[in-house]
């Protein structure tokens, strides 16, 4: 198959597990993500595929070519490090220019790639300056430069955008992607932060615990959440536990509401965004009774946190920056709930 | 930087004490050598009013400039041999597990706490005919029968080589362990090897700290004094030691000022040509 493979990659320094078990595919042309908390081992992942560590056992092959064991140096692969890593004695033209030179390719080659390779990244005619002439975000465009200029088969980044502002941050995000696009590059993103996931990635592989825990699109990881831990880290979300009473029916504290897809008996746990819920002052036969126990406008909406009764955690409602008033504090609300949102955890 | 000067007297306050001691204990004791270093020696050992420049005529002779080679000589090749090893050495300890660094650094700092005498000493017992490592050698059948090493040229090299070393490392190693070690996963992902990494990108790198750290190692062997006269020969003998040998024994304190201010100002042109070329190099 055309793509890269991960088989059954385990690694382990000493008793400590960072990686179990992980297994991928990767169609060529498609941008991932590697989300995750820290010390999930999405960096570690990482950096195996570009060969900067061995897996303690496992596989990878790139288009039907097992590379597990191919040294660093002749992956060529290109890689964006989080402290970016420019040579500190080199030109910004030098640092992009590095692999090619290495490589015997004439002045005039590497003149012209480095050119193309600024221009590619809007940051052309700084070939001459000195790397601390350049502001965290130059930088981060040279970084990209660099690594892009052998034409790699893989591009690697990992949490390069960690150090910019947040401004910044989302304008490089949105400008990566439409790199990634123009050149049609397969590419990995190692980040923690999930808006950074859900702008660039055609694929978030979310992990935790040296485990991946969910491989999907951004929109679908976001709606159909595969377990507690993928549900309430893209984004925010309530973790309910309900009890059947009757088919689709489901007992929850405060009240019962309708879920169609809920198992046939027992106690079970679904996850439903704040967005997905409304407040009302009266009860329908979907929604659970508790009290207003904070709120805040965040300008672009409201998060209300509503406390509730026998539930351990406040349930968070997002409502639209209109809304009227109403909502003072320690006022008794009923929390009406869409049967259709909820995504039952398993 | 800012950089306006204090307007009111007080603002000087700070950098009074430093001034006061840098004038009473530099500024006025070289003034007072140099001053010496221009009399004639009388043979109370104190010196005449009348000013002269003989001591300095006495310097432009074959055997000064013979022995300002061999000293310079010395240097060059000790700080030179030093960096190569310290160097790699530095490199390799800071990427060492963190109880060897440790364990090393020790090891190092306990050498500077020996006195020079001590480690010429056992340098030169090493290196003794009868209980030197030459009968080591012969042990294991690698020569015939066992020969003294010192004293010589080779003896005198190692013996500087072995007191400048830990200095060469003390210096190297804070300034490598401040080092991304990102940069160099970067230049093998960009396709270089572990090897040339080292060679197109380490060294490189840290072209200034080479430089700095070869200056500090010569300005320090210049002034070697005592393994000269434990470990090689008086053809070896550096000008400190000649120094010593015209104050004290000879007792010409004039000339041995006028070869001190000799030393100070060759020195200070050497430095000046160094930083110079380490300038130009980067560029």
């Amino acid at each position: 198959m055309s793509g890269l493979a991960i088989r059954k990659i385990n690694k382990a320094y000493g008793p400590i597990t960072a990686l179990s078990n992980i297994s991928l595919d990767v169609e060529n042309g498609k941008f991932l993500c590697l989300l995750g908390p820290s010390g999930c081992g999405k960096s570690t992942l990482l950096r195996i595929i570009a060969g900067l560590e061995d897996a303690t056992n496992g596989q990878i092959l790139l288009d039907g070519r097992d590379i597990t064991n191919v040294p660093a140096h002749m992956r060529d692969f290109g890689m964006v490090f989080q402290s970016l890593a420019l040579f500190p004695h080199l030109s910004v033209g030098e640092n992009i220019a590095f692999a090619l030179r290495i490589r015997g390719a004439s002045k005039d080659v590497q003149k012209a790639e480095v050119q193309r390779l600024l221009a590619l990244v809007h940051l052309p005619g700084v070939a001459d300056r000195s790397i601390t002439q350049l502001s965290g975000g130059q930088r981060q465009r040279v970084a990209i430069a660099r690594a892009l200029a052998l034409k790699p088969k893989l591009f690697l980044l990992d949490e390069p955008m960690s150090a910019l502002d947040a401004k910044l941050r989302e304008a490089m995000q949105v400008e990566l992607k439409r790199l990634q696009q123009e050149l049609g590059i397969t590419t990995f993103l190692v980040t923690h932060d999930q808006k950074e996931a859900m702008t660039t990635a055609d694929l978030v592989v979310l992990m935790s615990g040296g485990v991946i825990q969910q491989v999907a699109p951004p929109l679908e990881i976001y709606r159909n959440p595969a377990n507690a831990f993928v549900a309430d880290f893209i984004g925010a979300a309530n973790l309910i536990g309900g009890r059947v009473v009757s088919p689709g029916r489901v007992s929850v504290p405060g009240g019962t509401v309708t879920i169609s897809d809920a198992p046939a008996s027992g106690a079970f746990t679904f996850s439903v965004r704040p967005e997905d819920l409304a407040l009302h002052d009266e009860a329908n036969d979907s929604s659970f009774f508790g009290h207003i126990a904070f709120a805040r406008h965040l300008g672009s909406g409201i998060e209300v946190n509503v406390a509730v009764e026998g539930m351990e955690k406040d349930v968070v409602v997002a409502l639209p920056s209109r809304h009227e008033s109403g909502l003072a504090v320690g006022r008794p609300v009923h929390v009406r709930v869409n049967g259709a949102t909820c995504v039952v955890l398993r | 930087m800012n950089a306006s000067s204090p307007r009111t007297i007080a603002g000087y306050l700070p950098i009074i004490l430093p001034a006061v001691l840098l004038v009473v204990f530099f500024v006025v004791p070289f003034g007072t050598m140099v001053l010496t270093s221009c009399h004639e020696n009388s043979s109370f050992g104190a010196s005449e009013t009348t000013l002269t420049l003989a001591n300095y005529q006495r310097l432009l002779s074959p055997f000064f400039m013979g022995l300002l080679l061999a000293t310079f000589g010395l240097a060059f090749g000790v700080a030179a041999i030093a960096i190569v090893i310290a160097f790699p050495f530095s490199y390799l300890l800071v990427n060492a597990p963190r109880a060897t660094q440790i364990c090393w650094l020790i090891f190092l700092l306990s050498i500077l706490s020996l006195s020079e005498s001590i480690t010429g000493f056992a340098w030169s017992t090493l290196l003794s005919r009868t209980a030197g490592i030459s009968n080591f050698l012969v042990f294991i059948g690698f020569i015939d029968k066992p020969a003294s090493y010192t004293p010589g040229l080779a003896a005198l090299v190692a013996g500087v080589v072995y007191t400048a070393f830990p200095y060469a490392v003390l210096v190297l190693y804070p300034i490598l362990s401040r080092v991304d070690p990102h940069i160099e996963e970067a230049a093998r992902t960009l396709g270089m090897s572990p090897l040339g990494t080292f060679f197109g990108v380490v060294l490189p790198m840290q072209r200034n700290t080479i430089v700095t750290t070869f200056l500090m190692l010569l300005v320090f062997t210049l002034g070697t004094y005592l393994m000269p006269q434990i470990l090689g020969r008086p053809q070896h003998w550096t000008l400190s030691v000649v120094i010593s040998d015209q104050a004290l024994v000879q007792s010409n304190i004039p000339f041995a000022a006028a070869l001190a201010v000799f030393l100070v100002i060759v020195t200070f042109l050497i430095l000046i040509t160094v930083v110079q070329f380490g300038r130009k190099e980067r560029a």
